[in-house]
């Protein structure tokens, strides 16, 4: 990620501007500066494309020209789709009944390649070195369909053939995130959960923060990114143990009739 | 009939649709209501920036550059500059009602709104400004920002009237 090393901007409101000579490149070239979502995220960006859930469809946007983006393609892929992963060129989608794989090489026409099925629940996925960790909620909107809480180790080496390599019983799984040798994983109130994944195939429980119920979660560099109903929280993972930094609280809102 | 008696019951001729389960066994129901709704017309006037306030009921995050931008369900995003995390600092508010997830390239925001996309340009901190508009890019959902364990009759739901932003309890 670019530093932008930036004085200039805390004077009033907001921010960005006055810092393009440092770090923000304009655009024209193949593709320009981008941010990082969540395992949650609905809407990516891959190349000069906007990648956004519309309904059971993946609506894609030419953002060539940034400030106006053009509907592309639509490619329809499931009834109840949930979140959108980036993986080379890959997006993996994650749906209530499993996981998708999107050929993305050719960004004009985004082909669904492979399927991972499961039953209905609730799952956002990441990948890291041919393997997708996809965590399984259980959905008590809907009757008890059989599966429990869990994490699946999916081995996506031939992405037309995803493998189930390894399951994983967790509390209540939702956000994750993996970043060099481990992977992060929200799950409710067990805590965050630290896997090392130096055998990326066999997950292995190595830390976690207890009482963090978190939502999702994001690794960037060397910080850790948690939401939850009290806040945000952000943790230093430069010694290998979660270290908190800062949180920034929530605060109910109370909102007047007729707002 | 064994399937939906499982999943809800009659009551007064409106059907209660099953909020929770634990289990196979129906823990709440759904509460009827009817739905309260923001025009196009405003919903497409709304998007503004306002002074910082402690965030609620966080969504999604994404990070861009030293900035943290925390979504608020419906509500729009919070801006943090984060430059250094063990103090970041809340520098305002963009409202966008319908607001679930964003991205960013280059300086410029894409936010959903209910139906519609927005891209914001983000360039002049002093003028942040909404560039472009997708309208009914994303399908119309009447539950999108109403609770679970509320429901609305089908017939109640006109999406001619707007897209809906609350509700109210029917009967008591």
């Amino acid at each position: 990620m670019i530093k932008n090393i930036c004085v200039c901007l805390i004077s009033s409101l907001l921010f960005i501007s006055g810092c393009n000579e440092n770090g923000v490149s304009s655009s024209g070239s193949d593709s320009g500066i981008t941010g990082t979502g969540g395992s949650t995220a609905r809407m990516t960006i891959s190349g000069n494309y906007l990648y956004a859930i519309a309904g059971s469809d993946v609506q894609l946007l030419d953002i060539s020209t940034p400030a106006s983006p053009a509907p592309w393609t639509r490619v329809q892929i499931d009834w109840d789709i949930q979140t959108l992963f980036p993986y080379g060129d890959y997006l993996l989608v994650g749906a209530a009944d499993g996981m998708h794989i999107l050929d993305n090489s050719d960004p004009a026409s985004p082909e669904n390649v492979g399927d991972f099925q499961h039953a209905r629940a609730v799952d956002p996925v990441v990948a890291q070195n041919d393997i997708a960790y996809v965590t399984l909620r259980v959905d008590t909107t809907q009757p008890a369909n059989g599966i429990t809480n869990q994490m699946n180790v999916v081995g996506i080496a031939d992405v037309t053939q995803p493998v189930l390599l390894d399951t994983i019983a967790m509390q209540a799984p939702e956000g994750l995130s993996v970043s060099g040798g481990r992977l992060y994983v929200c799950d409710g109130i067990a805590g965050l959960k630290i896997f090392d994944v130096a055998n990326p195939a066999e997950p292995v429980v190595q830390n976690s923060i207890a009482g963090l119920e978190c939502s999702d979660v994001i690794v960037d560099g060397d910080i850790l990114f948690a939401i939850s109903e009290d806040g945000l929280a952000q943790y230093d993972l430069t010694t290998g143990t979660p270290l908190l930094m800062s949180t920034i609280e929530t605060e109910p809102v109370v909102y007047v009739a007729g707002r | 009939l064994s399937g939906l008696l499982a999943a809800g019951s009659y009551e007064g001729g409106f059907y209660e649709e099953c909020a929770q389960y634990d289990g196979n066994i129906c823990v709440e129901f759904k509460r009827p209501a009817v739905p309260i709704y923001m025009s196009y017309q405003r919903l497409r006037e709304s998007v503004q920036v306002e002074a910082a306030r402690p965030p609620d009921r966080l969504g999604r995050v994404y990070l861009y550059q030293n900035y943290v931008f925390l979504n608020e369900q419906n509500e729009g995003i919070h801006i943090i500059d984060n430059t250094d995390p063990t103090l970041p600092v809340n520098l305002g508010f963009i409202r966008i009602p319908g607001n679930t997830d964003i991205a960013m390239r280059d300086n410029y925001l894409f936010a959903d709104s209910y139906v519609d996309l927005v891209t914001l340009d983000m360039n002049n901190p002093a003028n942040i400004q909404v560039v472009n508009r997708q309208e009914n890019l994303f399908p119309y959902d009447a539950f999108q920002n109403i609770p679970n364990n509320v429901s609305f009759s089908r017939s109640d739901i006109n999406g001619a009237l707007g897209v809906v932003v609350s509700y109210q309890l029917s009967g008591g």
